[in-house]
């Protein structure tokens, strides 16, 4: 049963003075996202990827389809009811730095939640449970605590935004670039703290540009063109044999450590043939075909 | 020997004292060399490359000397040094998006610039057309704005203006950080034909991403909080690597084919030093597992292999 | 390109539309009787014969239908060019009495505008680059855009005027003179002249020169301006650069500060006694005269609008980028 599900999910802006033109950010988008499970949306620049996390986050309007959580449909919760997927839905960014407003002591991400969460809470117990929340992103809360952002790192910084997840009961994280403006001795651990918390239960949509990344943490990968969902399936067969043209192109240009680029991985990319349509015209039909178990390609038209 | 940096300091300054950015490079890259420059936010990687073409106004050079060509670079000297940018030593920025002047048509801002460095564009003008054919951009693009180009188009407009007077040596800064990976791998294979086509003689690549700059450079070079740690071809840099950072660096790095579930792999534990007061010794020695007595001295960068040089004492 | 003009004009002619509604409305809600006020002012004594003669002016200036049908009316001889006869300076037609004054203050305006921008500007990328400059200029700067205009006015009519006693203290030409094409007149006009628009200049210039200050600076530490350094351009290509690129959000200013500008004049004026449109508007005011209140609004309305427009196609033409933008541009 999964927790997260995405159902044609559309985002449709108004351009222009009057909204007289209208840009499709994300088309039809249909996936879900388990409990215990990591699901990586890969996608270059203006592909919809964090678009699509802002929908499930609420901070975007859906324009079409239906996204739900738990069986109820996200977009239409108010109040609080909504609070109450605040509680089990949570967020992190690209740039730690603008997440922390810089004049106040950085702690006070955590405690800002407790208000509107946990009114009931004592102070000694809040102050165990962020103890607790701190120490399960590995931070030392004497490090930390009484610190401004600008005293922490960018990765510190990152890691008590999950704490602060944490301290909800959360279900799904939805993490989108968080660990590319950390550095590289640094990002692996915040990478592996994710993995840690999926194995305890949490949902987590990765969104990222990074291939790597992407290959490194997820379960299932989801490869986002142009707002169009173009190939996804379990992460071995999206990586390991990928059938859409775009997925090939994105592959053979990642630079990796142990190999070089070749020659013959150009041809690779050149090969641009379709998955559904052997050989034939290919009209550009929304459905994504399954392959494989598990493993389903669009048109190569998209 | 096409530039010869000696014992290079460069010190940021600020209210509170010196920030010891680059605090004694020294290193040579031969003609025809592409070399990486690789290391994580205040290594001194970006400003090694900045001093050897210009000094901002709070970047302060306190001792050390460079040589190009055999003859020594001004570095320190902002008029003097004048003369060499652009045609001797050329620089491709980290923000080609936003290099060029955004009110002046392309071909226009290029005839204003090379007028005021004494070439003429009408001589030059040919090449110039050659060279945007040879990236894939259309002549039309110099009567263009730059915002009527896409940003990867920007990029090799940038990448054809700043090597078109032949510089002895480009400093390529972080040029494919903000590109799409498909774009990435584009304009990192110009790198190498500007180079193979003697465009440029020799370049340095700086860069926070091993993974790209080992596709393309000869050699890398690695620095840890203003000193350089390690320098050796890529290959060696990236299969056995000599410094500890190196190869915790390289070992915490995940590439497509490496999963969680197999493989975990693990970080550096700790952060790297201030650099307002460094400590003496090795700087990397708090968060390094070989660390002993002996690195509270200096180590100096020697050449422990032929080309491979390495400041360890574990690696002597 | 066409779809933005016609956009650009269909815009201001909405403004206009609403301007002229506005203008027409708010002195119907003003307190207080202008035709009343007129009769007590021609000091009528027989109480019988006020009665007939309010129905006779209500009629002439008609006052005497329903609110709807003047709103009407007024617009049918707005079309026309007919703003009604002033109350004040009856029976003189306001367009009459509006069209005196305007050249009065248009000569105040449009040079102290105008030179005030490009001085001010001038002088801000000056400071932008001497270090002795800018260390009199900002401070100066900062003073003079902060000075109210009526005081400034006030302190230029005393030192000037009437301690100095260089200048006229008021008039818009000496009072023993009547208008003609002569040296002897047009010599008066211009020493009249020279204090409001002094007034008026100084304010403004201290504003666009630390405006232009600012923006020089930011403009020499864009990406542009360091990587053309970076190819050892000289610094004389680089500044020109960077004031052209200042020079577009002072132009984006100068559409925003019109308003503030012409509302500055019309104090101006009236310290001064300048017969421009600002001393009408006071003389309107004073006399209930609402018609010609209405016209003289309606006359900087459009003035305004005009400028605006201006500035707009001038932005267009200088700016590539606004140009791309309208053509969708490279996506």
């Amino acid at each position: 049963m999964s927790m997260l599900s995405l159902e044609r999910v559309t985002k449709r802006y108004r351009v222009g003075a009057f909204g007289g033109r209208e840009l499709t950010a994300v088309r039809d988008a249909t996936f879900a996202v388990k409990a215990g499970e990591v699901v990586s949306l890969i996608g270059e620049s203006g592909s919809g990827k964090t678009t699509l996390g802002r929908m499930v986050l609420r901070l975007a309007s859906v324009s079409g389809g239906h996204i739900r959580f738990d069986g109820t449909d996200v977009s239409r919760l108010k109040g609080r009811k909504l609070a109450g997927y605040y509680k089990h839905v949570q967020g992190v960014f690209q740039d730690p730095f603008s997440t922390y407003n810089p004049i106040f002591k950085a702690d006070r991400v955590l405690h800002t939640i407790r208000p509107t969460f946990f009114p009931e809470v004592s102070a000694a117990e809040w102050r165990k449970r962020i103890d607790t929340a701190l120490e399960s992103v590995r931070l030392d809360p004497r490090q930390v605590i009484d610190k401004y952002p600008h005293q922490l790192s960018g990765g510190q910084l990152q890691r008590m935004l999950i704490a602060r997840a944490l301290l909800l009961d959360i279900k799904l994280l939805v993490a989108d670039e968080i660990i590319s403006m950390l550095d590289a001795s640094t990002r692996i651990d915040v990478l592996n703290l994710l993995a840690d918390l999926k194995e305890r239960g949490l949902g987590i949509l990765f969104i990222t540009h990074d291939l790597s990344l992407g290959h490194y943490i997820s379960d299932r990968a989801v490869i986002l063109r142009r707002g169009v969902v173009v190939e996804m399936g379990t992460t071995d067969k999206v990586f390991g044999n990928p059938r859409h043209p775009y997925t090939r192109t994105l592959l053979s240009s990642v630079p990796q450590m142990h190999h070089k680029w070749t020659r013959a991985d150009i041809a690779r990319t050149i090969d641009g043939s379709c998955a559904i349509h052997d050989g034939g015209a290919c009209a550009g039909e929304p459905q994504l075909v399954e392959v494989d178990d598990d493993h389903l390609v669009g048109c190569a038209a998209h | 020997m096409s530039l010869r940096v000696d014992n290079l300091k460069v010190y940021y300054r600020t209210l509170r004292g010196d920030v010891k950015a680059l605090d004694g490079a020294t290193f040579t890259v031969a003609d025809g060399e592409i070399m990486g420059l690789a290391g994580e936010s205040g290594s001194g990687k970006s400003t090694l490359g900045k001093s050897l073409i210009r000094l901002d106004t709070r970047m302060r050079l306190v001792e050390g000397g460079v040589e190009l060509d055999g003859k020594p670079l001004p570095i320190g000297d902002q008029d003097a040094m004048n003369a060499y940018r652009f045609k001797a030593v050329s620089l491709i920025p980290q923000y080609a998006m936003s290099a060029l002047n955004p009110t002046r048509k392309i071909g226009k801002m290029i005839s204003e610039l090379l007028g005021a460095r004494g070439v003429k564009y009408s001589e030059i003008k040919p090449e110039l057309e050659r060279r945007l054919d040879l990236v894939g951009l259309k002549r039309e693009v110099l009567n263009n704005y730059p915002i009527e180009l896409s940003g990867g188009m920007k990029q090799r407009m940038v990448l054809v203006l700043s090597t078109l007077l032949n510089p002895s040596l480009l400093i390529a800064d972080e040029v494919t950080s903000a590109l799409d990976v498909s774009t990435q791998r584009a304009v990192a294979e110009t790198l190498v034909e500007f180079r193979d086509r003697e465009f440029v003689k020799s370049m340095i690549v700086v860069t926070h991403d091993i993974s790209l700059v080992y596709q393309i450079a000869d050699t890398i070079m690695v620095m840890y909080a203003g000193k350089l740690a390690e320098k050796a071809p890529a290959d060696v840099v990236v299969n056995a690597p000599r410094h500890p950072y190196t190869q915790l660096l390289i070992s915490s790095l995940p590439e497509v084919g490496v999963r969680y579930a197999d493989r975990k792999l693990a970080g550096i534990p700790g952060s790297p030093p201030g650099l307002l007061n460094p400590p003496a010794g090795c700087r990397f020695r708090d968060r390094c597992p070989l660390a002993f007595a002996r690195c509270v001295e200096e180590p100096p960068f020697v050449e422990v292999d032929k080309n491979h040089h390495v400041a360890c004492w574990k690696a002597q | 390109m066409r779809r933005y003009f016609a956009r650009k004009v269909a815009i201001y002619l909405l403004t206009f539309f609403v301007a002229v509604t506005l203008n027409w409305l708010i002195p119907r809600f003003m307190p207080g009787d202008p035709v009343l006020r007129m009769l007590t002012r021609t000091s009528v004594s027989n109480p019988d014969a006020i009665a007939p003669m309010r129905e006779y002016y209500n009629n002439v200036f008609g006052l005497d239908v329903p609110l709807w049908r003047q709103y009407l009316n007024y617009w049918a001889e707005l079309l026309q060019g007919n703003m009604g006869i002033s109350v004040w300076l009856f029976p003189a037609p306001v367009t009459e009495v509006i069209l005196d004054a305007v050249p009065y203050t248009l000569a105040l305006l449009i040079p102290s505008i105008l030179l005030s921008w490009y001085a001010g500007n001038k002088v801000g990328a000056l400071a932008a680059r001497r270090r002795w400059l800018d260390n009199t200029v900002l401070p100066l700067g900062y003073a003079l855009t902060a000075t109210p205009y009526m005081w400034i006015a006030i302190v230029l009519a005393w030192s000037l005027a009437i301690i100095a006693g260089i200048f006229p203290v008021a008039g818009g030409y000496s009072f023993d003179l009547q208008p003609s094409w002569s040296l002897v007149f047009f010599n008066s006009l211009l020493q009249h002249w020279f204090l409001p628009f002094l007034s008026l200049f100084l304010v403004a210039f201290g504003g666009w020169a630390i405006g232009m200050r600012n923006m020089i600076i930011y403009e020499l530490e864009a990406d542009y301006a360091n990587y053309l350094e970076a190819l050892g351009a000289p610094r004389r290509l680089i500044r020109r650069y960077a004031f052209r690129n200042a020079l577009l959000p002072q132009l984006t200013g100068l559409a925003l500060q019109l308003g503030v500008l012409v509302a500055g004049a019309l104090v101006t004026e009236i310290v001064f006694g300048y017969p421009g449109l600002g001393r009408l508007i006071l003389m309107a005011i004073q006399n209930q005269d609402f018609f010609l209140l209405q016209g003289a609004f309606l006359f900087i309305v459009i003035g305004v609008l005009i400028a605006n427009f201006v500035i707009d196609i001038v932005y267009v033409l200088v700016d590539p980028r606004t140009r791309t933008g309208m053509t969708g541009g490279a996506a």
